[in-house]
């Protein structure tokens, strides 16, 4: 039996007020003579980096961050940056109260007792833990929207394979994202369910009038989850998880604001993976309050800032700092296109900024989690009248600049003018059903969901822009765009 | 212990009670730029000792330092007033060197890495640097062993002096939290100083060129 001290008691016994049976048993035991020795020395050592006092080169660090805060002070002066209102606060605190409100009445309903039974059946509405073989709903199938970094579909046999668009997912399969996977499925018209990294999800059931989805491990989404419908038919199972390893719902992310920057070439740098380099427009997201994810400095004036992103083959990565000259375009994340776009550029992390018509406009979240354009700051010197959409304004072409990158940032600057002409002509039964250019959902088209999520954008089928601006097609009774119909601006590549 | 003897070791961390909001960072949050100034003269040495402590001796200090900074500025208008200003720009310091060390270590490394060598005081000799980095390097060697989060913790609290509950804003985490975090690496850091065979040699080779060596060290030469 070891009758040694544990380590805390001989180091105490060091001290003039230890105890003393410990001290002397220390100074008779060779071994815990030896311990007393090193925990002594590795005291010693903390106190000295205690009491280390490093000191840098300030000056030479001051002047370097001189015009990085000058730069600062002038976005705040020019009200690009606003401090944070009282109100500004209050108004959050509301929103977050609602958000938290609608969560738990929707848990709450996932739990009650049966409500009233849904059209077309007979008998008792299944609870959250009937059996599941009650309902004689037909079932259906779900559809694959993203597969990506290896998502694998497992069926009721046992038999794996990799998950694909031409995926059968029937009510059984399991779904396994895989540690740097990720899996989008359709689960029926308007609710989709989001496999992240890491995580594995069962359809449990998939009824015409009824799905669960039960998780077991990771995260995953099921959108859209606070808004409750007149048939919600999709039920989380969110306490009956089956919990293999700690698992936890993903965390609701109203901050995001989902946008594409049209880059003219980027290489993503995944862990544990070949670097991937992707030519053409990358999605990622900026987090709309707070600070942005994550941001390297690259050197001593970071020009842009990383964040995680999703590139255009729809793997998860992360992006090399962006430019905060990039062009962005938006993917319709419930923010309508200005009428007279001009132009449009990150500021920062957390800003988005538009010119209309000589105008400032900024890109907030408002209640409801509704994207709106605020004008903000002064208005600019009127721009020369220009077609009902334009480019981005050009920035002076840097002198140092090379062919091949004067050749891309041409590229980059048609492709905003197309995609830009896109937003403002195309109708919901226009040309461009996937004007985003980054993921195909098949099926039929998804009804408007109230409730856009941080991937509702992705996974609607086409591009959503206001109605009643355009000419109707006699032919067919539809609006067809002031100038007629056009060809998918990516395709005119 | 480490905790009562680090409370009463000089240059801590110091808790500052006022709960006001300085009045250059409400000038700064306004857009004054000289503002921005007296914020880094004001806080630059707080900083630079809590990234030096959770980084480590490495040479990319000045780069961490500058980062946090441009953090600051940059997140400065998102400042709500809601904690101390210290604690939060504690906590935006916490955040970006722990990036960068997560950072590092996904790089793949090539040749040794370099160590910060800070600019010696004038009545500092070479030796005396050299003996205080190499007791330094052998400490932190054992703090790297353990989990990112327990390491955080103990250098916060027993290294910084940052009480519990700060340290609780500071990473995000219940106190409770905190506290069993504190006490696990503990036992951890106790447990690899016992079986490590080199580090009474360390504390003593050193010794010889360090008149300011601690005391705990200083009795075990005695």
């Amino acid at each position: 039996m070891n009758t040694h001290p544990d380590h805390e008691d001989i180091l105490a016994s060091l001290d003039a007020d230890g105890d003393a049976a410990t001290r002397a048993h220390v100074e008779g035991c060779a071994e815990c003579s030896t311990v007393a020795d090193r925990l002594r020395a590795g005291r010693g050592l903390i106190d000295l980096a205690r009491a280390h006092e490093p000191t840098l080169d300030w000056s030479r660090m001051e002047a370097r961050l001189e015009a990085e805060a000058e730069k600062v002070a002038a976005e705040i002066r020019a009200g690009a940056v606003r401090p944070p209102s009282r109100l500004r606060s209050a108004v959050a605190a509301g929103v977050m109260v609602s958000m938290a409100a609608a969560a738990v009445l929707y848990v709450g309903r996932g739990r009650r007792a049966p409500r009233a039974p849904a059209r077309g059946r007979s008998g008792q509405h299944p609870r959250s833990g009937a059996d599941p073989g009650a309902s004689r709903a037909a079932r259906v199938e779900a559809r694959v929207l993203l597969a990506a970094g290896g998502a694998t579909v497992s069926t009721a046999d046992s038999s794996t394979a990799r998950l694909s668009a031409v995926s059968t997912l029937v009510e059984g399969v399991t779904l396994a994202a895989g540690d740097h996977g990720r899996a989008v499925v359709s689960l029926r018209p308007g609710w989709s369910l989001d496999v992240r990294p890491g995580a594995t999800a069962n359809l449990r059931r998939l009824r015409e009038d009824e799905t669960v989805v039960a998780l077991s491990g990771g995260e995953a989404r099921v959108e859209p989850a606070s808004s409750v419908g007149e048939d919600p038919g999709v039920r989380v199972r969110s306490g009956r998880w089956t919990v293999h390893r700690p698992a936890r719902p993903v965390r609701d992310e109203v901050s995001t604001l989902r946008v594409v920057v049209l880059m003219s070439r980027a290489t993503f740098e995944a862990e544990g993976a070949e670097p991937m380099h992707v030519t053409g427009p990358v999605i990622f997201d900026l987090p709309a309050t707070g600070a942005p994810r994550a941001v390297q400095g690259g050197g001593q004036r970071p020009r842009g800032h990383r964040l995680s992103a999703l590139n255009a083959l729809g793997d998860l990565a992360v992006l090399p700092p962006v430019s905060l000259n990039a062009t962005v375009s938006f993917t319709d994340g419930g923010a309508r296109a200005l009428a007279a776009l001009e132009a449009v550029q990150v500021m920062g992390p957390t800003t988005i900024q538009a010119r209309e018509g000589g105008r400032l406009s900024r890109l907030e979240i408002g209640t409801g989690r509704v994207l709106r354009w605020t004008p903000v700051g002064a208005t600019v010197a009127a721009a020369a009248p220009r077609p009902r959409v334009t480019a981005p304004t050009p920035a002076a072409p840097d002198p140092v600049q090379t062919e091949e990158e004067q050749r891309l940032r041409a590229w980059t600057g048609s492709a905003v003018r197309r995609i830009a002409t896109c937003f403002t002509r195309c109708r919901e039964t226009s040309r461009c059903p996937d004007a985003s250019g980054f993921i195909r959902a098949r099926g039929e088209p998804q009804p408007r969901a109230r409730d856009r999520g941080r991937d509702g954008p992705y996974l609607r089928q086409r591009s959503r822009v206001r109605r009643g601006s355009g000419p109707v097609d006699p032919a067919t009774g539809r609006e067809r765009g002031p100038h007629g119909p056009h060809p998918h601006p990516l395709a005119q590549r | 212990m480490l905790s009562s003897a680090a409370a009463a070791a000089p240059g801590l961390y110091v808790s500052r009670d006022d709960d006001a909001v300085p009045e250059y960072v409400l000038r700064a949050q306004r857009g004054d730029a000289r503002a921005f100034q007296d914020l880094f003269r004001n806080h630059r040495r707080d900083v630079t000792r809590l990234c030096a402590r959770l980084l480590g001796p490495r040479a990319d200090l000045e780069d961490v330092v500058q980062e946090v900074f441009l953090q600051v500025y940059r997140s400065l208008p998102s400042f709500r007033a809601e904690a101390r200003f210290t604690t939060w720009l504690h906590r935006v310091s916490v955040n970006v060197t722990l990036m960068h060390l997560r950072a590092a270590r996904s790089r793949p490394k090539l040749g040794h890495e370099l160590t910060h060598e800070p600019p010696a005081p004038e009545d500092d000799s070479p030796q005396h640097n050299a003996a205080r980095n190499e007791r330094l390097r052998a400490l932190y060697k054992i703090l790297d062993t353990l989990a990112e989060k327990k390491r955080t913790v103990f250098i916060l609290h027993d290294l910084e002096g940052v009480p519990a509950a700060q340290i609780s804003k500071m990473v995000e985490a219940p106190v409770l939290t905190v506290r069993t975090r504190l006490f696990y690496a503990r036992k951890e850091v106790y447990a690899a100083m016992a079986a490590d065979p080199t580090l009474a040699s360390v504390a003593r080779d050193a010794l010889g060129s360090d008149d300011s060596a601690p005391a705990a060290v200083a009795h075990e030469e005695g």
